[in-house]
């Protein structure tokens, strides 16, 4: 348990020590998003308020600050451009002489990055909202669902992040890899519309991948849009996914390992 | 009791082979050439505990591939190795928490941290506990000349000092085993010697077992009981620092003779390398030796015969040469 508190306390001070970096990443993070807030306003303008799908001016901003929200909250790219460069240059070596597990240490120091960052990343949102007057309808059954699904959308990401990492056993560079994955994920997790715009068939089979469950499903969960069926099925296909793509990690660790040469030292 | 046993361990790489040029860039991206290398060729060696041994060789020889099978970060391509009775590649806690690996090249210290922050969660992973850690802290602290660095940005601190926390962080957890790849690369004179100082005291406390790579040859001499040399991933000779000196020694001794102006060197003037009004560097195939000495030694006008001990570098340099 201490070391828990070590690691989660180290990633901390890591992330603290450059001050102008996290003050900027949250001033600047918030850009893309007023963008993306003006062009649904303007959107709404044109149809002179008519609403879109389910959506309804007010529903569509909620959607967006909160994929805002999430998207950050879960991103692992940079966990694996991390886990890739420790590959390439041989910074795993000191990792892999630890007594203790590698995982374990990357996914508590990801995990508490994403908790101290988080809340920074509340304040504007919430001064968003104030400002704003939006109003988002929370019952407390349903914030419970979310955090629950908040939490396995992080893990999903901490996997798939921790596999495009130590692709680089094999490549060495997985910046392209990185790039095509960003972009997919992007049309398909929800961050780009809200999911529910696709036609039937197409979102049946983007609701069986993981993508949207790292950040669609648990909004809509948050925005009362599922249905208590949806959810449990949502839970579930997370739980397998974090099943499947955890067993298909340790392969890969495996297997990489013995292929891993420690250059560079 | 043996602390490491290795059999027959053998590890090659396959590695890309590139022409120069953009077009044979290109042309490397459709057809790969690889060339398999044999960093380890077939090394059997054993360790007992509490010896301090030397690893040698030259750039590429595999002395760090060799350090890293043994600590259980690369997987051997074949045969067998066996640390602190454990294979080390299982990466089991207990053997984990009694090797410590220092990388001269490369810190294992987190840069965006201070040293304090650091070594406290070296601390928690290895589970020390907090008094021990004040005292052994302070101690080491104080023997590396570092208290005043604690409290600063890893990243600010000079290589050197670095060096010194690094050291600290890898002994504060007291392992059995000490692997050292270049312990001495970077350093002032006067911290090469305290870290070697410190590392014979260490030794002498805990009676760990140490292995040393180094191109520093001083540390070697200084350190090391035991000597392993490799080159071109092959076992060259395995045992005592003396055996190997004498085993090895130089064909031509180098004796210094100091004598007044009237000395007669008639006979032995083929041997003459330098000579000065009182001071004649002498250059004596070993068969000729006991020959030279008594002629010198005949000689009044002669006042001091001094036979020079072959050092470490020419004797190596001398042995992988031919």
């Amino acid at each position: 348990m201490r070391v828990v508190k070590a690691i989660i306390s180290a990633s901390w001070k890591e992330e603290w020590m450059y001050r102008v970096n996290i003050i900027s990443q949250i001033i600047f993070g918030i850009v893309p998003l007023l963008i993306n807030i003006f062009l649904w306003k303007s959107i709404f303008l044109y149809r002179n308020g008519y609403s879109i799908g389910d959506y309804d001016y007010n529903n569509i901003v909620s959607y967006f600050i909160l994929v805002y929200f999430v998207q950050q909250m879960t991103e692992s790219r940079s966990l694996s451009v991390e886990l890739g460069d420790d590959i390439q240059n041989g910074k795993l070596n000191s990792q892999l002489l630890k007594p203790i597990s590698f995982v374990k240490i990357k996914f508590l120091s990801f995990f508490s990055k994403k908790v101290s960052f988080s809340l920074l990343r509340l304040i504007p949102i919430i001064l968003f909202f104030i400002i704003s007057k939006l109003k988002v309808e929370v019952n407390s059954r349903n914030l419970w669902l979310f955090i629950l699904a908040f939490i396995m959308a992080i893990t999903i990401q901490f996997i798939i992040g921790f596999i495009l990492g130590i692709i680089n056993f094999w490549f060495e560079e997985n910046t392209a890899i990185l790039d095509f994955y960003r972009n997919i994920a992007l049309l398909l997790s929800g961050a780009v519309f809200p999911l529910s715009f696709l036609p039937d068939t197409f979102f049946m089979i983007v609701s069986l991948l993981p993508f949207q469950l790292t950040l669609y499903f648990p909004i809509e969960i948050l925005l009362n849009n599922l249905y208590p069926m949806e959810i449990r099925k949502g839970l579930l296909l997370q739980v397998f996914w974090v099943l499947i793509l955890g067993i298909f990690t340790i392969f890969l660790w495996k297997k990489g390992r013995k292929k891993y040469s420690g250059y560079n030292m | 009791m043996r602390a490491i046993e290795v059999n027959s361990l053998t590890k090659c790489f396959k590695t890309l082979q590139k022409d120069i040029g953009i077009k044979n860039s290109l042309k490397s991206l459709f057809k790969r050439e690889y060339r398999n290398i044999l960093a380890l060729d077939d090394i059997s060696f054993s360790i007992e505990e509490g010896e301090v041994i030397g690893l040698i060789g030259l750039n590429g020889a595999g002395k760090t591939t060799l350090l890293k099978c043994l600590a259980g970060l690369i997987y051997p391509t074949k045969g067998e190795i066996k640390v602190l009775n454990t294979n080390p590649w299982n990466k089991e806690n207990d053997f984990l928490k009694n090797i410590g690996f220092i990388m001269g090249q490369r810190g294992q210290l987190s840069l965006d941290l201070s040293a304090i922050d650091a070594l406290k969660i070296e601390k928690e992973i290895y589970e020390i506990d907090d008094e021990w850690f004040k005292e052994e802290l302070d101690e080491l602290c104080q023997l590396m000349r570092v208290d005043h660095l604690l409290k600063t940005q890893l990243r600010k601190v000079s290589l050197g000092e670095r060096m010194k926390l690094e050291i600290i962080s890898v002994l504060l957890h007291k392992p059995e085993l000490i692997l050292l790849d270049e312990p001495t690369i970077g350093l002032d004179f006067i911290a090469q010697d305290n870290i070697r100082k410190f590392l014979i005291q260490y030794n002498n406390e805990h009676n760990s077992t140490m292995i040393v790579t180094s191109h520093n040859l001083v540390d070697i001499e200084k350190l090391c009981s035991k000597i392993l040399l490799l080159n071109n991933g092959k076992l060259i000779y395995d045992g005592s620092l003396e055996n190997f000196k004498r085993l090895y020694a130089l064909k031509k001794k180098t004796i210094i003779v100091n004598h007044k102006e009237s000395t007669n060197f008639d006979t032995i003037l083929k041997f003459i390398k330098k000579q000065d009004k009182f001071k004649t560097i002498l250059e004596v195939p070993q068969e000729n030796l006991k020959e030279v000495k008594t002629i010198l030694g005949s000689q009044e006008s002669v006042t001091q015969i001094t036979i020079e001990e072959d050092k470490l570098e020419d004797i190596l340099s001398n042995m992988l040469l031919n």
